[in-house]
Order: structure tokens, then C-alpha cells, then sequence
């Protein structure tokens, strides 16, 4: 069993196009319905500040998390249910996340506890992503 | 979670371009609001659609991007 997810597109500015992997899904105690960037090159979930503060998030340590320039930002550690899926594959589980004290972020998905819930293919070809659910015997609770 | 699938397959290439780098909130297939600001898309939300539950996100900008927080 899987599913899988077109990727979205968008016009650049140069008049490109670029294809970009795009998920929907139900964060938090208050089920938002929400869409975020899936990325496997980011070692944990990014909550955007502004959207963590509607939220009732059970927060941790504060950590710092760095970006790919290398430069650090504050952040803390907290971890957040999600629904995830499509038609009869619904999948609810938990996720460590940060929230760093920068706004204007994307919601980003990254790999610490929702990678190992699935095996994840980018199919760039195709212009899809998709999901097979795997057993995942270990819950991360924590960033590390 | 139909619902919110539904909203997010709605989404268009024409509307990720024109509203990129933008929250938007998507309710019944369409864009009901779009804003640089999450706090203004949340509110009207709250005020103009207080029994929706609006699928919500906050698209990319229309820029080649390398994920980077700093």
C-alpha cells in the first residue's frame, strides 16, 4: 500500500518553472490543516514561531538549530501530533519539532520522526512523492 | 482529512506563483485569503470563517531556494 503527492509549481521570477514537494497535513491539539515543504535534507521539523504561537505546543529545552549558511539561530524543542495520508491511509503519530525565535520560516518537514514512518521516494521524473508506510518501532521524543 | 486534501489538490501553479512567499488559507477549493502576515490570515480566518476549518500554508517563494534559516 502507498500513496503519493504531485509536487506543486510555481512560475520563478525568471520565467522558469520549479517543481517543489509540498504535503498537506493535521498538526497539534487544535488540528490544523496545514501544508509544509518535505525535506529531507533537514534533520527535524521547522514550526514557523507565528504558527507555533497559536498553538499548544509541549515544549522542551531550547536548542539552536543552523541553517545551511551556517549561522545559528535560537529555538525550542517541543513535539507535536500529526495526521498524515490519503484516502484509506490515515496515519497519526508524534514529532519532535523546534520552533525557532525567527519569524517569516517556512513550515518545513524534516526527517526526525516522520521519515521513519515511511519510506519516502522523490520521484523528480514523475513530479511526485511517495509514501509507504513502514513499521517504526522507535518514537523519538526528544531532538537527540 | 478528505476535506484537506481536496483544498490542497485545489492549489494551482497560477496561484502558488501569483501568491508565492505568502500565507494563504484555501476553504472549499478556493483562496479566501492571502497575506505576508500569519497572524492576518489566522484572524480573518477566525472572524469571517469561525466553523471552517480552512487548510492553511505558507507557499514558498518564487525564487530557487536552498532551505536556510539564517
Amino acid at each position: 500500500m502507498s500513496f503519493s503527492f504531485k509536487y506543486k509549481s510555481v512560475q520563478l521570477k525568471s520565467g522558469g518553472y520549479i517543481f517543489r514537494p509540498l504535503i498537506p497535513l493535521i498538526i497539534g491539539k487544535e488540528r490544523i490543516n496545514i501544508f509544509g515543504m518535505l525535506d529531507s535534507g533537514s534533520d527535524i521539523t521547522i514550526i514557523p514561531k507565528e504558527l507555533a504561537e497559536v498553538m499548544k505546543i509541549e515544549y522542551g529545552d531550547e536548542n539552536e538549530v543552523s541553517g545551511i549558511s551556517g549561522a545559528t539561530v535560537k529555538a525550542r524543542e517541543g513535539k507535536i501530533s500529526i495526521q498524515f495520508g490519503k484516502g484509506r491511509e490515515i496515519y497519526n503519530f508524534e514529532i519532535p519539532i523546534l520552533v525557532p525565535e525567527k519569524e517569516g520560516l517556512n513550515l518545513i518537514i524534516g526527517r526526525l520522526g516522520f521519515f521513519t514512518q515511511f519510506k519516502i521516494t522523490f520521484l523528480e521524473a514523475e513530479k511526485r512523492i511517495e509514501f509507504k508506510k513502514v513499521h517504526s518501532p522507535m518514537q523519538h521524543s526528544r531532538f537527540y | 482529512m478528505q476535506d484537506i486534501i481536496s483544498n490542497f489538490e485545489s492549489l494551482s501553479e497560477e496561484e502558488s506563483s501569483k501568491y508565492a512567499g505568502e500565507w494563504i488559507a484555501i476553504i472549499s477549493n478556493k483562496i479566501v485569503v492571502h497575506s505576508k502576515s500569519f497572524k492576518e490570515v489566522y484572524e480573518f480566518i477566525r472572524k469571517n470563517y469561525p466553523n471552517e476549518k480552512p487548510l492553511i500554508g505558507k507557499l514558498p517563494e518564487s525564487n530557487p531556494i536552498v532551505l536556510s534559516i539564517s
